[in-house]
């Protein structure tokens, strides 16, 4: 008998967008699970939809310092005898069904569950940290509104492609040339650090713009990319003196990419957005997302 | 003995696309794509998944959205009497629908996504 496992989140509408609502899933395909605060998040691999290969995430919310139990629990349900093989684990759909009542694994009950939140990770995606050690790190000044910088790796050949995303809503553009961007509360906004050892030694930066940045008024579409040896710069710092890794020298336009095959910052650096031009007073973005390609090679 | 389950989107089953066999062991995971929507995902490759979305009538302001009911058929196809090699899970050329999955009105079938 092999088991599959459904989890549903209070309402069951959409999915295939990396929030999918409810997931059902082979209990084979369980990789593991990781202990959070009052949440064990379970993963399973290769339960992607359109959007490629990577990993499902099933985020249980349960009585805090409960993970341990909530690990065996999930274990006992996989190996359990069922009924078809199909296996309820957590069903909170009533959010608009209303002739429905919630399910929760017997093995589950005691655990204090009182959600699931479901979301999709596609391959190479690596979790962004405000750490200043990692490659895919960034300050707590680059958090947009909407997203924390994303980060994607991949292997072609020998080469290390590390992919940065940046959404720009939130963050704010000083109408100086030079000055970082970020958001104006101020903190570090570096949105990358060379981590050779992660990132191999970085050879090419490209840098593309995916969706047009819009401000309400005055937005700045000249962005320039700079690194610097400090991590701590932030919204509205000069750092004209740093090096200039990407110099736009002109507006952004949605689609285009700038390249750099030289001067691409050195080894430990932290990269940031800049203000590449003036553009008539300071302005908040709404809109904008950026996304910007290290590539690297390992030290031969 | 491998499980196989076949789907057909009553177009004929003679030209691609309109019908599907896969064993059971490829299924990657079965997700709602909106109200009258649901995708089974199979695995064909590292990279590549074929996918078939039944549609179904909306249940989501009443019993809940139908991806449970599919989900709890396929499953339960997929664990079926060993003797039988292949199921046939939604037939949609000769009208046979395993369980209770006579709600699917019409399926779409993509390969190699």
């Amino acid at each position: 008998m092999k088991n599959y496992l459904y989890f549903a989140e209070a309402d069951v509408e959409t999915g295939d967008d990396r929030l999918s609502e409810a997931l059902c899933v082979p209990a084979s395909s369980y990789i593991g699970a990781d202990p959070g605060s009052g949440t064990t998040t379970l993963f399973f691999k290769n339960a992607m939809g359109d959007l490629g290969s990577g990993e499902h995430k099933v985020v249980i919310s349960h009585t805090a310092d409960k993970n341990k139990e909530v690990m065996d629990a999930i274990i006992s349900i996989m190996n359990n005898r069922s009924e078809g093989g199909f296996v309820v684990v957590a069903d909170f759909e009533t959010g608009t069904a209303v002739s429905k009542s919630s399910v929760i694994n017997k093995e589950l009950l005691g655990l204090g569950l009182s959600s699931v939140a479901i979301t999709e990770t596609p391959v190479g995606a690596i979790t962004g940290r405000q750490n200043i050690t990692l490659a895919a790190s960034h300050g707590a000044g680059a958090v947009s509104t909407e997203s924390s910088p994303q980060y994607y790796k991949a292997r072609q050949g020998r080469d290390i492609i590390t992919t940065v995303a940046v959404d720009l809503t939130g963050l704010a553009n000083k109408n100086s040339v030079g000055d970082v961007i970020g958001l104006a509360a101020g903190s570090s906004a570096y949105i990358f650090k060379y981590v050779a050892a992660e990132t191999g030694i970085i050879y090419k930066i490209e840098m593309t713009c995916l969706e047009l940045p819009t401000a309400s008024s005055n937005v700045g579409l000249d962005i320039d990319l700079f690194s610097s040896s400090n991590a701590a710069r932030a919204y509205d710092y000069d750092i004209s003196g740093a090096t200039q890794v990407i110099a736009a020298n002109t507006d952004m336009v949605l689609g285009d990419t700038l390249q750099n095959l030289a001067d691409h910052g050195a080894a430990n650096d932290y990269y940031y957005l800049v203000t590449g031009n003036t553009h008539t007073g300071d302005s908040t973005y709404t809109a904008g997302k950026l996304m910007i390609k290290f590539y690297g090679h390992p030290q031969i | 003995m491998k499980k196989f389950l076949y789907f057909a989107t009553g177009n004929g089953a003679n030209l691609s696309e309109e019908a599907y066999i896969a064993e059971a062991e490829s299924i990657s995971c079965i997700i709602p794509l909106n109200n009258t929507t649901t995708s089974v995902y199979f695995t064909k490759t590292d990279e590549n998944k074929d996918k078939i979305a039944f549609t179904h009538d909306d249940t989501t302001a009443t019993t809940g959205h139908r991806c449970k009911d599919i989900a709890k058929a396929i499953a339960t196809a997929a664990n079926s009497n060993p003797g039988v090699n292949m199921v046939s899970v939604v037939d949609l050329d000769n009208k046979v629908f395993f369980n209770n999955l006579n709600f699917v009105t019409s399926m779409d079938i993509t390969l190699n996504l």
